[in-house]
């Protein structure tokens, strides 16, 4: 019996786990790549000014992205405004305020939360939010804000736990009430991690399409009011990307994935930075 | 005791109360949304239920008795494909990246996991489109279940990476000890303890998948009749939901409720059921 | 005859449902050092934060029994936990400064707590603490500097500074000296030594040679 030779089937077995895992960076690679080759025409003729220019007319092959950018931005950051300071007062409340079984209860409602389907927020925002508000920037805006709390709430609980238990109680003996302890000893460490869950946040209120798209109004005007149709990049995608007409039209809607994904990238890297900054390296004091 | 506190004790324990206050109702407002939603899918969802629902296809307006069974079968046939096409990308990437890629050496397959959890899905949708419907010149259930997968690759990853990398080195060099090949100890003893733990994560992958809608607008695009062909338009239910939600016919939208009643449960079950299961692992 | 700071009656002490203390009785002299000692796992640091009332901050924990400071029972019922802690100070095992602020702002943490305000007060409340705790020296220049720079053994003096600076009747300390050095140990033992003749000191400790009966 010789133990000299290698087992065969440890090289197929590596192999083969190699092969299949280094697939998804391959896919990652292209789809950027068939993202900008497709959108070439679009950012040829175009440009940069493509994103500053607010006429759209595909009929008259007439581009410009500033209305979703716009739709997408504004909507996501009243849905910050919203979300912050409930995600975060209901993070405190879990980690610093309640006991016993009703937190383990409320963490588990929060995060099903994030669960639900898209569409059937977007079904229950025309139910509940576009009565009130009707199809505009703020329903989207107000709806986007409850999608986007569990994402603020548990990220910032995480941060929040991670402070150590040490510091809390320094500041309870010196007679620091329950706040002024948060206050004092809680809430600065924490404070670069909260920012991150916050532009985590952002993130995902930026990628939201569907329950976007059904209560925005699908209008591509900017608009003072918060109560006009607005228009987003990811909804317009899901409007219009199967209807592009002409090759120019299907360029211009890969040229506006590709704006998105690029925002997406962005906002959701700066906020890994932030929270892995604290949860990463906590345990020293 | 001095006394040139300014503010009064009081004033402090006031200002300790409403903090209190404060945070106990912010904490009741990121709920009540939740509640609300539920409440409102089933008591409007309820009401439009009934056995047709799961048997019959979808009538015209006018005609009563409309159904999703076609979108039924449809999610799941895409989920299904989905999953052949993740579980075992995802499944051997993360046990790659637990025992060989440890470090810098498993670098850009980690960082594309991880960017790629942050992509919204419809990104997916279209780089499907591209590489499945406009070469195969047809929407089909072969392209929605091509984006959904890839929607499901990042949560598998990191779940397999997770749970592989808490299996104790011990048993794997006990298995090695005894002399059996590295690749068998791989399936028989390591994806075994660790399968526990995938299995949540492939589950909760699933659910998230069965959600999604964007990705499957112009994929797997849609149909109103049964179809058992991979390479057709397939419903779904997500998109039929969709569809009938922003219709302006209120039957439709009755039966929006319906379904989402029907997707909401099952996705809810899965999840607490499984994250009930998986709390139990922690410990073992 | 020396005066009783604290006098200890019956305490009883549980985590959820394991009893930890079992009727404890003590008299604590007043301006004196006073020492508790045993092995791990005995209690002591259950007991020593019975007294300002952390215990009972844990979740599931509850104490039992009477503690009179001065005469009073701090476990009486119309008695504010928080109250009771700013007449009895403590220092921790690892030194705990609040990482986001300086040297100065360590100090006076408590003081502007407490509602403390103008600057000059402030100041030499600082700088008086920072004496009590032969601190003032080494850091009179660098008050601005993050408190965490500083080395282990001058964390835990600014830790003691900390707790000074509200003039607390009593400091109780849980073997401060665990986490640091020799040398840093001999410094805050000496600094406990000058510091019983101003303030009642209670101590848990490992140090089995360490010297606190004058």
């Amino acid at each position: 019996m010789s133990i000299i030779k290698r087992n065969k089937g440890d090289v197929w077995f590596k192999t083969t786990a190699l092969l299949l895992a280094a697939s998804i960076p391959f896919i990652f690679l292209l789809l950027f790549l068939l993202l900008i080759w497709q959108s070439r025409l679009s950012l040829r003729t175009f440009g940069i000014g493509f994103i500053f220019n607010s006429g759209w007319d595909p009929v008259r092959d007439q581009y410009g992205a500033l209305p979703f950018i716009y739709g997408t931005f504004v909507s996501s950051i009243l849905a910050l405004i919203i979300a912050v300071p409930l995600g975060l007062g209901c993070a405190i409340y879990l980690a610093e305020v309640s006991q016993s079984r009703f937190k383990e209860w409320l963490a588990t409602m929060v995060d099903l939360l994030a669960a639900i389907p898209s569409v059937v927020y977007g079904l229950w925002g025309l139910a509940v939010i576009t009565p009130i508000f009707g199809l505009s920037m703020m329903s989207a805006g107000v709806l986007l804000a409850i999608m986007i709390l569990p994402t603020i709430t548990s990220v910032s609980r995480e941060v929040l736990q991670a402070v150590p238990l040490s510091l809390r109680e320094s500041a309870r003996a010196l007679g620091a009430t329950k706040w002024e302890t948060i206050k004092l000893s809680v809430l600065p460490p924490a404070a670069s991690g909260i920012i991150g869950s916050t532009i985590l946040g952002l993130g995902r209120a930026v990628g939201e399409t569907m329950a976007v798209t059904m209560v925005i109004g699908n209008r591509p005007e900017i608009s003072g009011s918060l109560m006009a149709p607005a228009y987003s990049l990811s909804a317009v995608l899901a409007n219009e990307f199967a209807e592009a007409s002409s090759n120019m039209n299907f360029s211009v809607m890969v040229e506006i994935a590709l704006i998105l994904l690029a925002f997406t990238v962005l906002i959701n890297g700066v906020a890994k930075l932030l929270v892995w900054k604290i949860i990463g390296h906590n345990r020293i004091h | 005791m001095e006394n040139n506190w300014s503010q009064s004790y009081s004033l402090r324990k006031a200002k300790d109360k409403i903090f209190l206050a404060a945070v106990s109702l912010a904490a009741l407002f990121a709920v009540l949304p939740l509640i609300a939603l539920l409440l409102f899918v089933v008591f409007k969802g309820a009401g439009s239920l009934n056995w047709q629902f799961f048997v019959n296809l979808p009538r015209p307006v006018g005609e009563a008795g409309g159904g999703m069974a076609n979108a039924i079968v449809g999610t799941m046939a895409i989920v299904g494909l989905a999953s052949m096409f993740s579980l075992p990308i995802g499944i051997f990437g993360g046990l790659w990246l637990a025992e060989w890629g440890k470090g810098k050496r498993g670098f850009f397959i980690r960082y594309a996991v991880d960017v790629m959890s942050g992509f919204p899905t419809i990104i997916f949708g279209i780089f499907s489109y591209m590489l499945l419907v406009l070469t195969l010149k047809r929407f089909s259930a072969l392209a929605g279940g091509f984006a959904l997968g890839l929607i499901m690759i990042p949560y598998i990853t990191k779940t397999t990476e997770e749970m592989i990398k808490m299996v104790p080195r011990t048993l794997k060099e006990s298995a090695l000890a005894l002399g059996v090949p590295e690749w068998k100890v791989m399936l028989s003893v390591v994806l075994r303890t660790a399968w526990n733990g995938i299995f949540t994560g492939v589950m909760l992958a699933v659910a998230r998948a069965a959600g999604e809608t964007a990705p499957l607008l112009f994929t797997a695009f849609n149909n109103n009749y049964w179809n058992f062909r991979l390479d057709q338009p397939t419903a779904s239910m997500t998109v039929q939901i969709y569809n009938y939600a922003i219709s302006p016919f209120s039957e439709w939208n009755n039966l929006a409720w319906a379904g989402s009643m029907v997707l909401v449960g099952l996705i809810l079950f899965v999840t607490v059921t499984v994250r009930k299961y998986s709390k139990r692992i922690n410990y073992g | 005859m020396d005066k009783e700071k604290i006098v200890v009656l019956g305490l009883k002490a549980w985590f959820d449902e394991k009893q930890a203390l079992h009727g404890i009785n003590i008299r604590i002299k007043e301006k004196k050092a006073t020492a508790v000692i045993g092995p791990s796992g005995c209690g002591k640091s259950t007991f020593i934060r019975c007294l300002n009332r952390m215990h009972e901050a844990i979740p599931g924990a509850r104490a039992a029994g009477r503690i009179l400071v001065d005469g009073q029972d701090i476990f009486g019922p119309e008695v504010d936990p928080v109250l009771v802690r700013r007449q009895i100070g403590m220092v921790f095992q690892k030194p705990t400064p609040f990482p986001t602020m300086s040297i100065y702002e360590n100090v006076i943490a408590g003081l502007k707590l407490n509602g403390l305000k103008g600057k000059e007060l402030l100041d030499e409340a600082a700088e008086q603490s920072l004496r009590r705790a032969a601190l003032w020296h080494e850091v009179k220049d660098d008050l601005k500097k993050p408190g965490i720079g500083l080395s282990g053994g001058q964390q835990q003096r600014l830790c003691i500074a900390r707790a000074l600076a509200v003039k607390p009747e009593v400091l109780l300390l849980d073997e401060p000296c665990s986490a640091l050095d020799p040398i840093s140990t001999g410094k805050i033992e000496e600094l406990i030594h000058e510091l019983k003749n101003s303030i009642t000191i209670v101590i848990v400790t490992h140090n089995m040679h360490y010297q606190f009966t004058k």
